[in-house]
């Protein structure tokens, strides 16, 4: 399955019949200006239980806001399976390393709920992204916060907070 | 006491024995044993130790014989402080506790044991000695909760202090104000001359003693030579510790490097903690037959050097390096005793200097770490020890066991299970949100247990089996009687919620000690403008009271939940807790918020609800930490000047402040 997006949602890849508007999105904090200008490169996704949205170390295809849904964001280990490591909600990003070199995505994204997205197309945005300071400047913050967000929810998961068993040095 | 000095001759000292000992006292008092001055039981005055005087110092005591020329060669308490002092009498290293049986038919009969109390004389103690029994009365007898078996002891006590006639090179008594001069706590005070004492009552009792020794009164010139011994022994001792302000600048520096250059020459052996006169933590051992059936629970002196001290069940430690002991050690003495008792806790006797097998020397520790500066902070309230407080002062915690049974045991999840326990006692029946009882069956350590629901009939204790005693009582069966002290530790204050937005947010078994405050909002939620519930676990199949949260979040309430970690079959939320707030904006300046569960869950949290504008003496959370008695005696659950046991468990994170998040405290 090279083409995630488009093997499992019927309405996959058409743009917004209007702008997107996606309650509490992590995008409401850009100026109109640039909401306008990211707009043209908005379409939506739309992915069924279970459906894979990114596949860790593959090209991470878009940058996307969850417009409704739960996304976990999920790591394959050897001989057991795969492991939630986080989840993600309505209005937060997906699909950061769209545009972080090598522009990979760390980790698989599968939706769990019925899902829809506002993606923006990786090599679209990243050109945009290198014509437009003013885009630049409003949405990598954002990007970059959302890199910290995963960056800190997974060394407190390192930290096994409710495990039973005493630490050992390692 | 208004009767004048009398004079006792040297010979007659025997004949105060007598007295002391004609009202059905033994008699204590300093003789030469194991090459050292300890307070033994003597039957005679031959038995002190005349002619012999001691060379104290860093990390050496040697007795010395005065050659037969010298005047005091005839003197009897020319020692310095005896090196075992009052404390083994008042305070024995080993008391039985507690002692627990199980009948054949079930039945278990539990009785808190204490000493019937010993009429005692003491002869021989100095005014650092009487200082620290005065500090004893305070921590062990002031209450709220009263040591039964100190209270015995020290109600039948008669004191003859002597003043002492000379200081070692490791006395500071006058640096913390408490000698050498006897100005209180003493029945009889003597002051020791070639050839006898002025002698002076303190009491009624002591006076009613020196009547009966028909004394003449003591010369002028005596009473004088006494008082200028006393004061020259005063003026031999410099300046030592700088008091003024020391609370303040040792609490400023407790990430001094010095700590850890101690640490470096500590050995953590505990020697200071035992030969301390006002050092009161003690830890419990449970003696049990082979079937379990009946064990006594023996209370010991502990030291807060000992690896084990600040452990929980589970195996941590919060205090796991020399340097974190060490420090609790000092600052405990010379900065947070003041917080919870009002004096320091040291008295200046220097024993800890003279048996410290390496020679630290507080003084000099103390000069280094938090010497007085240019600048001298916030003076203290006053350096004097406290007045002498009656050792029956109230008793508002409760000290006994009742008898409960065990109605219905529930499993939650793999290692936890929830105890019904049926009870008519009033005491438990009033028990709140937060509180906490202590649990004892026969054979097993005594764990603290919070309550996890209050029931018109009983209440619900939810355990997670981490260690042999809670592994035992998630085992137990339905019909099975146990012994419950409390309740115990302040609950959460529900009230301060009232008329605001209710956040409750749990972790893992910290949902047990917030169920009961879920029960008291929904019971009247009309009170709160909102109410929030917010749940972590470590996996799925760790959450705790599932179906009993499905069914409030079906009913409306507005239960939001994730995991730390899942498969794929968890279609739910998945990340640590302080993801439930990720995209929350800073509005929380109305929220109350109840916080349980492992401490660097509720800092996350708690500095999570901080950027929300949560504020932070609305924030509260549990702390967990070793408790052994729940009611501020043992010492094991200290934080700063706080015992987790009584003055919590439940604090806000403005009442914690930084000691929240400081290692090792």
């Amino acid at each position: 399955m090279t083409n995630q997006a488009s093997s499992t949602s019927p309405v996959a890849g058409e743009p917004p019949a209007a702008p997107p508007q996606v309650a509490g999105s992590v995008l409401d904090r850009l100026s109109p200006a640039v909401r306008t200008r990211l707009r043209g490169l908005a379409r939506m996704r739309s992915y069924e239980p279970g459906a894979e949205i990114l596949r860790g170390h593959a090209a991470t295809p878009f940058l996307a806001v969850i417009e409704r849904g739960r996304v976990a964001l999920r790591l394959r280990v050897p001989e057991r399976g795969r492991v939630t490591i986080v989840t993600l909600e309505a209005g937060e990003l997906v699909g950061w390393s769209a545009v972080v070199p090598p522009y990979r995505a760390t980790v698989d994204a599968v939706a769990l709920v019925p899902t829809r997205l506002v993606a923006y197309d990786a090599a679209a945005l990243r050109e945009l992204l290198a014509a437009d300071c003013d885009l630049a400047a409003g949405l990598l913050p954002l990007v970059l916060e959302s890199v910290s967000e995963r960056l800190s929810a997974s060394w407190d998961q390192l930290l096994d907070l409710f495990g039973t068993k005493p630490w050992e040095p390692w | 006491m208004s009767a004048a000095p009398s004079f006792l001759p040297a010979a007659r000292l025997d004949a105060l024995l007598d007295a002391l000992r004609a009202d059905g006292r033994r008699v204590i008092g300093p003789t030469v044993e194991d090459g050292a001055i300890r307070m033994l039981e003597i039957d005679a005055a031959a038995a002190l130790p005349f002619g012999w005087t001691v060379d104290s110092r860093p990390g050496s005591v040697r007795l010395e014989r005065r050659p037969p020329t010298d005047p005091g060669a005839r003197r009897a308490f020319d020692t310095g402080p005896a090196w075992s002092g009052i404390k083994p009498w008042t305070f024995p290293s080993r008391v039985g506790a507690l002692h627990l049986e199980r009948a054949e038919d079930g039945a278990l009969s539990v009785a808190v044991e204490a000493s019937p109390g010993i009429p005692t004389a003491v002869i021989g103690a100095r005014a650092c000695d009487l200082a620290a029994l005065a500090i004893h009365d305070r921590v062990l007898a002031g209450g709220p909760a009263v040591d039964l078996d100190y209270a015995a002891r020290r109600a039948d006590l008669f004191v003859v202090a002597v003043e002492c006639a000379l200081a070692t090179s490791t006395c500071f008594c006058t640096s913390m104000g408490t000698g050498p001069a006897v100005t209180s706590g003493a029945d009889i005070v003597l002051a020791e001359l070639d050839g006898g004492f002025v002698a002076r009552a303190g009491s009624p009792a002591g006076e009613r003693i020196l009547e009966r020794l028909e004394l003449a009164p003591a010369a002028t010139e005596r009473v004088t030579r006494a008082q200028d011994q006393v004061a020259e022994v005063a003026a031999s001792m410099p300046r030592q510790v700088e008091l003024d302000g020391l609370h303040d600048r040792l609490l400023a520096t407790l990430d001094h490097p010095r700590w850890q250059s101690i640490a470096e020459r500590c050995l953590a052996c505990g020697n200071c903690t035992l030969v301390c006169p006002t050092c009161f933590c003690t830890g419990t051992t449970v003696g049990s037959d082979l079937d379990g059936t009946e064990s006594t629970t023996v209370r010991s002196w502990d030291s807060c050097f000992t690896a084990g001290f600040a452990q929980v069940a589970g195996g941590g430690s919060f205090r796991p390096n020399h340097a974190d002991r060490y420090r609790q050690w000092l600052t405990h003495k010379f900065a947070t005793w003041w917080d919870q008792f009002g004096s320091a806790g040291c008295v200046g006797c220097g024993r800890c200097i003279a048996w410290c097998p390496v020679g630290i020397d507080i003084r000099e520790e103390l000069a280094a770490i938090a010497g007085p500066g240019p600048a001298a902070p916030l003076a203290m309230p006053g350096t004097r020890i406290l007045a002498m407080a009656p050792p029956a002062a109230a008793a508002s915690i409760r000290t006994e066991y009742v008898t409960v049974t065990l109605a219905e045991v529930r499993p939650e999840t793999a290692d936890t299970a929830t105890l019904r326990l049926a009870t008519d006692d009033p005491a438990l029946l009033a028990a709140r949100p937060g509180q906490f009882v202590m649990v004892a069956v026969p054979a097993f350590a005594i764990p603290p247990i919070s309550i996890s629901r209050i029931r018109p009939d009983g209440l619900e204790l939810t355990i997670r089996a981490a260690g042999p005693a809670t592994s035992f009582l998630t085992r137990l069966r339905p019909g099975a009687t146990l012994a419950v002290r409390g309740p115990l530790g302040r609950p959460w204050p529900i009230h301060d919620a009232v008329g605001r937005d209710v956040a409750i947010i749990a972790g893992g078994i910290g949902l047990a000690p917030l169920r009961g405050v879920i029960d008291n909002v929904l019971a009247a939620p009309e009170r709160f403008r909102s109410i929030r519930i917010y749940l972590g676990a470590r996996t799925p199949n760790d959450r705790l009271f599932v179906p009993e949260m499905d069914a409030l979040a079906a009913a409306g309430v507005d239960i939001r939940a994730t995991v730390d970690r899942a498969g794929p079959s968890w279609l739910g939320r998945v990340g640590v807790i302080t993801e439930l707030f990720r995209n929350a904006r800073p509005t929380g300046a109305n929220v109350t918020a109840f916080i349980c569960g492992p401490e660097r869950m509720m800092t996350a949290v708690a500095d999570r609800l901080a950027d929300l504008a949560v504020p932070p003496e609305h924030t509260w959370l549990t702390l967990e930490r070793r408790m052994e008695c729940g009611v501020g005696l043992c010492g094991h659950c200290q934080l700063g000047g706080r015992f987790v046991c009584k003055d919590g468990p439940v604090f806000s994170v403005a009442e914690l402040g930084a000691d929240l998040r400081r290692e090792g405290l």
